[in-house]
């Protein structure tokens, strides 16, 4: 009887899931865009939906209408995103299109606060799905038939849609090969258009129906985001056969999450995809000839990625560099605190983002769980530094030493199976379990994290340095930071740095020059993982407080947008992203939702119309007189001295 | 019916195409021949708008193509079958021929049976899954849709190549019935000058992107130097 409830329980889950995966799913397949910001499309279709029924929904029919509408309304949205993003973003490499849809996520969630605002809304189900019936011995809830039925229902119309009719042919034939499609006279722009269409009225439609299922505020999106990258991803990308079933194991396992563990909701789910990523990164429905996670490898456009080849300073450089550093430095005399703990904050956003694009710009790997590292750090001095008073360089070595080994398992494993939107996505798993274990831990603060972390007194035997007032930990902050970032840029221009772009230019090649490619990876990985845990270290006594925030997905994406944003292509431009994206946040922060709109508008402006970041754009204007033909010029330099 | 006049055509920053100009007449069959990476291709590309960055004029019954996307070109009656086949592995091989419906106007596709009386060696594997074939198939397949959509001119780029000699052959008696049989120019793309000859009326030799020579194969035949210089390896 309980098994036979939790069975349909579980069934529920599963369709709902699918009822929003589905759109997701429909424009990988399609595009090869894997629409992250697909989560918040389906959120602002239940708002729209909730603004039509209101909190109490009469009957069925008015439910589906709010679908309806929520539906429809997307579907136009979704003609204009075609247009404006998607079709840009066909032929670019994978990471910008992640970082694009990332944007459109930013930009949908700080609409939803600006128009509905950051209240809670519940809705019930309408009379007649408030109840429950007997199925047999088993009390089942009628909302949880209801959605069954419109799972199935979706899944069907899809199925007939795509594997049974002549317009499936045609969309199929376009995922194929599209080059081919358009030479059989098929207006393939068109059939873009519309499958986009039809994926964000599934969104609309999802939004509706699910609106009892939960409460409606403007953290729905996350609810669903990564179940239906999972689905997506568990049932090999863009098959919607493959999506379904996926969607079914995962209510099923979060079912069995709920009975096992209810204190760690969520959990097995991640660990579930990990296996799943390692076991079969192509998903279960494989077809040879399909892209999927588990090798999409575009070739890399060469100008891109940051030279590894040694600058000269020259005298002019060297002052400019000076200048910024009395600047930074000085920052504590002139400017108010509230701006001094935000450049603060923006030095160890910098270093972070220094270190994901280490490995993104110069080893050509794009992880999806930078902010996991960077957690590990922070309360790791957090922890011992509040409870334990343990000296803080002692800590600052312990917190890079455990960042070093985390990385080096993590990436042992994953780099060995994993590579494009499949390492994103491991990466990004591990960093969620990671949280939902610090979340359940009562040591480490649960939620409400570690507060209280004291600024620490630096001990030299025969002198001491406190560092408890802000600017003291503010100037040590500095040095540290400075010294990282030029180590990092001393190793990219050494024999190591020249490796590592080669194996990211072209790893097969490398192979053959005896280059090895996998440890070279890991080495980059274990580099880049320990600079991070640094960076949260730092950050620990910043703060003061550490917060599972830290460790979150939407904090791994940050170091991403600095990057992309200030100029992947530069060894600086994660420094310059930084630096913009905190004055921003700055500017901004008195209005809740606008400073996603804008941040979001920003880096989708940035990503499309020029994607060699801030420095990319000073490039072509010749701000930048490049003595070499690479990127890093001289000239980056100047952004050296701010950290 | 056809004429491309002085058309560049680029791949990034390469200059592929220098001024081609070319004239394929209402029902004619003309051949291009050239050694690899003469731009054999690259001309064919051009002329559907599939590819390279081109510049000059193309035009079809005397109105000029402009910038026209290369599905309209389709549907205008241009079709181009790629060196590569790309035949669709995930449909049969009826349902590769019947993809090229949106090209083939208001008159419909061209009747299945007369395809298949043109490449009896399909006969029997209407069924089959793309996937299934082998090349010498594929290619069959591959003309075999071109032809479908009734084009004006066929665009046809090497098909010949990896072909064992008895394919050869057939695929010339083949697409000679067609083309005669539904009135369609033809533009080849060879270097198999046996099957060129074959099938084609007059020839253009292309070589660094230029066109060298243009003539019959009369006159072809009577300087062998264009042969010596251009196409020999």
């Amino acid at each position: 009887m309980q098994i036979g409830f939790a069975l349909f329980n579980a069934l529920a889950v599963g369709m709902a899931i699918f009822l929003v995966a589905a759109g997701i799913t429909l424009i990988f397949g399609m595009l090869r865009i894997l629409n992250i910001s697909h989560g918040s499309i389906f959120m602002v279709g239940a708002y729209i939906a909730f603004t039509v029924v209101g909190i109490e929904p009469g009957s069925i029919s008015w439910l589906l209408v709010g679908g309806l509408v929520a539906g429809g309304v997307l579907a136009v949205a979704g003609l204009c995103i075609n247009f404006g993003v998607f079709r840009r973003l066909r032929h670019v490499d994978e990471a910008y299109s992640l970082i694009a849809t990332f944007a459109m996520l930013m930009i949908c969630n700080g609409l939803v606060k600006l128009v509905w605002g950051v209240n809670y809304h519940s809705i019930s189900a309408p009379d007649a799905l408030a109840g429950a019936i007997f199925l047999g011995p088993v009390l089942v809830p009628t909302y949880s038939l209801f959605i069954i039925g419109m799972g199935i229902a979706t899944f069907l119309a899809l199925e007939i849609l795509i594997h049974r009719s002549r317009i499936g042919k045609v969309v199929r034939a376009i995922a194929h090969d599209e080059w081919m499609s358009n030479l059989a006279g098929i207006n393939t722009p068109l059939v873009y258009a519309l499958v986009v269409m039809a994926a964000f009225f599934l969104a609309g439609m999802a939004g509706g129906m699910l609106l009892p299922n939960q409460s409606v505020s403007p953290l729905l999106f996350e609810s669903y985001l990564l179940q239906s990258f999972m689905v997506v991803i568990i049932g090999g990308l863009g098959n919607i056969r493959g999506a379904f079933i996926a969607s079914v194991m995962l209510g099923l396992v979060d079912g069995v999450n709920f009975l096992i563990m209810p204190e760690l909701p969520g959990l097995l789910i991640y660990f579930l995809l990990v296996t799943f990523l390692l076991w079969r990164p192509q998903g279960l429905f494989w077809q040879p000839g399909a892209d999927t996670a588990g090798h999409t490898e575009k070739a890399p456009d060469p100008t891109s990625i940051p030279s590894a080849m040694p600058v000269r300073l020259s005298p002019q450089i060297a002052c400019i560099i000076a200048l910024v550093a009395v600047l930074v430095a000085s920052m504590p005399i002139y400017v108010n605190e509230g701006f001094l703990f935000i450049a603060g904050f923006a030095m160890v956003e910098a270093l972070l983002a220094l270190s994901w694009n280490f490995l993104f710009g110069y080893v050509g790997l794009a992880t999806f769980g930078h902010a996991a590292f960077f957690g590990i750090g922070a309360y790791f001095v957090g922890f011992l530094l509040r409870d334990y008073g343990v000296s803080f360089p002692l800590l600052l070595a312990g917190a890079t030493a455990l960042g070093v080994l985390s990385a080096m398992i993590v990436g042992l494993v994953a780099l060995r199976r994993t590579s494009g939107i499949a390492l994103g996505i491991l990466t990004l798993s591990l960093g969620e379990i990671l949280r939902r274990i610090i979340n359940y831990s009562k040591t480490l603060g649960s939620d409400d994290g570690l507060s209280g972390i004291p600024r620490p007194t630096l001990e030299f035997g025969l002198f001491s340095v406190d560092l408890s007032s802000e600017r003291a930990y503010f100037w040590f902050l500095c040095v540290a930071c400075a010294t990282v970032a030029l180590l990092l840029r001393a190793l990219t221009v050494s024999r190591f740095g020249r490796m590592m772009v080669s194996t990211r230019q072209d790893p097969v090649r490398a192979e053959f020059l005896g280059i090895n490619v996998q440890r070279v990876r890991l080495t980059a990985f274990a580099i880049s993982g320990a600079v991070a845990a640094l960076a949260g270290a730092l950050h620990a006594p910043w703060a003061q407080i550490v917060t599972p925030d830290t460790v979150s997905y939407l904090h791994s994406t940050q170091p991403m947008l600095n990057t992309l944003l200030g100029g992947s292509g530069f060894f600086w431009g994660p420094v310059v992203g930084s630096v913009a994206f905190s004055t921003l946040g700055y500017a901004t922060r008195t209005l809740a939702g606008l400073s996603e709109v804008i941040s979001g508008l920003i880096v989708l402006v940035v990503v499309l119309g020029a994607p060699g970041g801030i420095l990319g754009i000073g490039k072509q204007l010749g701000i930048f007189r490049a003595k070499r033909p690479q990127a890093g010029s001289p000239d980056d330099a100047r952004e050296g001295a701010h950290p | 019916m056809l004429e491309v006049r002085s058309l560049d055509a680029f791949y990034g920053d390469s200059h592929v195409l220098h001024g081609i100009s070319l004239r394929v007449a209402k029902g004619a069959r003309i051949s291009v021949l050239g050694r690899n990476g003469a731009g054999k291709s690259t001309l064919l590309k051009s002329v559907m708008n599939a590819g390279p960055r081109a510049r000059g004029e193309v035009l079809l019954d005397g109105s000029d193509l402009g910038t026209l996307p290369s599905f309209r070109r389709a549907r205008l009656g241009l079709a181009l079958v790629p060196e590569d086949r790309r035949i669709f592995p995930h449909i049969s091989v009826m349902d590769n021929i019947r993809l090229v419906e949106a090209a083939a106007g208001p008159q419909g596709l061209v009747d299945p049976e007369t395809i298949l009386a043109a490449f009896p060696i399909l006969k029997p594997l209407v069924g089959r899954y793309g996937s299934q074939l082998s090349g010498g198939q594929q290619q069959m397949v591959a003309v075999a849709r071109g032809m479908a959509a009734r084009p004006k001119v066929l665009l046809l780029d090497e098909p010949t190549e990896g072909l064992a000699p008895v394919i050869v052959d057939q695929m010339a008696v083949s697409l000679t019935a067609l083309c005669d049989a539904l009135g369609t120019g033809l533009l080849l793309s060879e270097q198999n000058i046996r099957f060129a000859r074959r099938c084609t009326s007059a020839v253009y030799v292309i070589e660094s992107g230029r066109l060298v020579y243009q003539g019959s194969w009369e006159d072809f035949d009577a300087r062998p130097d264009i042969k010596q210089r251009h196409l020999s390896v």
